[in-house]
């Protein structure tokens, strides 16, 4: 029997259509219907999505500030983008806190999910709802509570790490240590997300195929293998999709905790967006900035799309 | 739920006889032995379980200790002193309550939040039910391509909208003379929050949603058409009874979304309609020192969301799944 077999069917099927005339007669008054349940939607999408993406795209291509007449510069502001000192380090940046955003979460949540699942573990109802308080905390709330936590003069990490005769000073005025320090923040509050959907992938795992594999004489890491990772494909997938979307959009606990600083270390690209939109309101600049971090996500998302998809094929 | 089902294999009895001796040698080690050598397996996972959820809310039940702490022990000594020498007071509450900056007070920052995020749940929740069903279960040209459209707007992320938004507020639209939208002042109206948020959680709900409704069965909706009911009346009597859950759990995602939003806040709650999280945000920037407040207020903000997850819980993990699974 191979893995695949006992893949739970959950494609998205189309539920199709309806047949033949139903009692709503009349192609007017059909037309009305569709128009009532979509307008609102369309007509709301259309304004305030459609309409604003299409003239940021015109904007980036001119010097628009908020103030006076904007003027066609072509690809100027695309060109500054690329060679700017500070926006490359706000690129740098991101990728950075990407880069250790989510594997740290998706592994952690991987892992505490396994934990929760496992029938040893008493009270897992309990240590869910627990680990999950932080993910319905306000990021900018979160932010606060661990500035506070690693404040020098009281906070209780400076307070141990003392006690072992170390001295950190302020880690969110260290041009090294602030960018891990927000990334933990963010690991802190939103892996537990992560978790509880590995944790939904785990229990669509029939526990049959453990129990067999145990017979056959596999190991906990040979089933966690051949078993666990295979079968969670799609889920894991999905988590490193939105653990990595959520890391390019880092803001709040940046905007909060060090404003970007010190020295740039934590200016990442939805903060420059912030800056140059609107506080030097740049407006042409910052849309240009916005589009790239648009094909940057649009990448991303096709790139795992197709990972996944392929995968997927391959365990098949 | 297990997708195997288990199938009666031709055996003979002799291997039928093992395998029954088998199963209740693993039923007895199933009663007494193995639950004592469970509970002794169990405790290590279960210290290391205790121990992360205990560092995972150290954070936070810091803020909570400190406060209802003095102001001077809190700027003086760490929280956790406080835990062999308990000495409490409500002070910093109702100095917090009244503090704020300029324009707006964090009381009334807490109303605002509320004022946001009633109508930012409500509005796009409306919205998304009406389409989803138009998606799921009426016929038109061109739905593909248009739920295709709408699905795809999930990617933008909100960060990239936020400019042209703005200018949109404050410019309008006009085609030729005639304006279609004038644009919303930007103080003192919390309409620009309330569509920001909408635009941002409609393409997700719409998707959602839309999963949701097109899973009923279609004999419910033909036998309703048989009967004579419109697709009005198949909504109203029908869908929204039966899609109760989806709506719920989505609420309350969306509910906890807006409370949380600080981004939104930043840009589009000026002045006096400004919600909790930004005024919470301004004062750690501008007053980082002042922590008697800020424990406070941090915790005048949790509140709400506590409420709302611990007396919605069920909803709310499965509106996180019907998320992932279907996605």
């Amino acid at each position: 029997m191979t893995a695949s077999d006992t893949r739970p069917a959950r494609r998205y099927r189309p539920p199709g259509q309806l047949g033949g005339r139903g009692p709503i007669g009349g192609q007017a008054k059909r037309r009305l219907t569709i128009a009532g349940f979509l307008l609102p939607a369309l007509a709301i999408l259309v304004l305030f999505v459609f309409w604003p993406m299409l003239s940021a795209l015109r904007l980036s291509f001119t010097d628009a500030s908020g103030f006076g007449q904007e003027e066609f510069i072509g690809l100027d502001n695309y060109v500054e983008v690329f060679s700017d000192p500070n926006i490359l380090r706000a690129m740098g940046n991101t990728v950075l806190y990407t880069v250790m955003f989510t594997p740290l979460a998706v592994i952690l949540a991987l892992v505490l999910a396994m934990a929760l699942n496992s029938p040893r573990l008493p009270l897992r109802g309990m240590f869910r709802t627990w680990l999950f308080l932080p993910f319905i905390v306000s990021l900018a709330v979160a932010a606060f509570a661990w500035q506070y936590l690693l404040d020098p003069q009281v906070g209780l990490v400076n307070y141990w790490l003392q006690t072992f005769g170390i001295r950190i000073g302020n880690v969110l005025q260290d041009p090294v240590l602030a960018m891990p320090t927000v990334v933990v923040v963010a690991v802190w509050k939103n892996f537990a997300f992560y978790m509880i959907v590995f944790l939904a992938g785990l229990q669509d795992i029939p526990s049959s195929l453990y129990e067999a594999a145990k017979m056959d004489g596999a190991g906990p890491w040979s089933r966690f293998r051949n078993i666990t990772l295979p079968l969670l494909n799609n889920t894991t997938g999905f988590v490193l999709i939105i653990a990595t979307i959520a890391a390019l959009q880092a803001f709040d606990q940046i905007y909060v905790m060090t404003g970007g600083g010190p020295y740039r270390s934590t200016q990442t690209v939805v903060m420059q967006i912030y800056q140059s939109g609107f506080k030097d309101l740049e407006l042409g600049f910052a849309s240009a900035l916005s589009y790239v971090l648009l094909v940057a996500t649009l990448i991303l998302s096709l790139v795992q799309f197709f990972f996944t998809g392929r995968r997927e094929k391959d365990t098949a | 739920m297990s997708a195997v089902q288990p199938i009666d294999l031709p055996v003979d009895p002799s291997t039928k006889k093992q395998l029954r001796s088998g199963e209740r040698e693993l039923e007895r080690e199933e009663r007494p032995a193995k639950r004592v050598k469970r509970r002794l397996t169990s405790r290590g996972a279960t210290v290391a379980a205790l121990i992360i959820a205990i560092v995972w809310t150290i954070p936070t039940f810091g803020l909570f200790i400190s406060s209802f702490r003095d102001r001077n022990d809190i700027q003086t000594t760490g929280w956790w002193t406080s835990i062999f020498n308990p000495s409490f007071t409500l002070d910093n509450y109702a100095e917090v309550l009244q503090s704020g900056n300029s324009s707006v007070t964090i009381a009334s920052s807490f109303v605002n939040s509320i004022a946001i995020t009633i109508p930012a749940t409500l509005i796009p929740l409306c919205i998304a039910a009406l389409a989803a069903y138009a998606f799921a279960w009426i016929d038109f040209k061109g739905k593909d391509w248009l739920f295709i459209g709408v699905f795809a707007l999930q990617i933008v992320p909100i960060q990239m909208a936020l400019v042209p938004l703005l200018s949109l507020f404050s410019r309008g639209v006009a085609v030729g003379d005639d304006w279609i939208f004038s644009g919303i002042p930007s103080s003192g109206t919390f309409s620009q929050v309330w569509i920001a948020h909408t635009i941002f959680a409609l393409p997700l709900a719409i998707f959602l949603l839309h999963n949701f409704v097109s899973e009923i069965p279609r004999e419910v909706i033909e036998a309703a058409r048989v009967d004579g009911a419109g697709h009005g009346q198949i909504f109203f009597r029908i869908i929204l009874p039966l899609t109760m859950p989806a709506l719920a759990s989505f609420a309350i995602f969306q509910f906890l979304w807006v409370w949380n939003d600080l981004l939104v806040a930043l840009i589009f709650a000026d002045g006096a309609v400004a919600p909790i999280t930004k005024l919470l945000a301004e004062i750690t920037g501008s007053r980082g020192q002042d922590w008697y407040l800020l424990t406070a207020g941090a915790f005048v903000a949790i509140v709400v969301p506590l409420i709302v997850f611990f007396a919605l819980q069920r909803f709310f993990v499965r509106g996180l799944l019907a998320g992932s699974t279907k996605g």
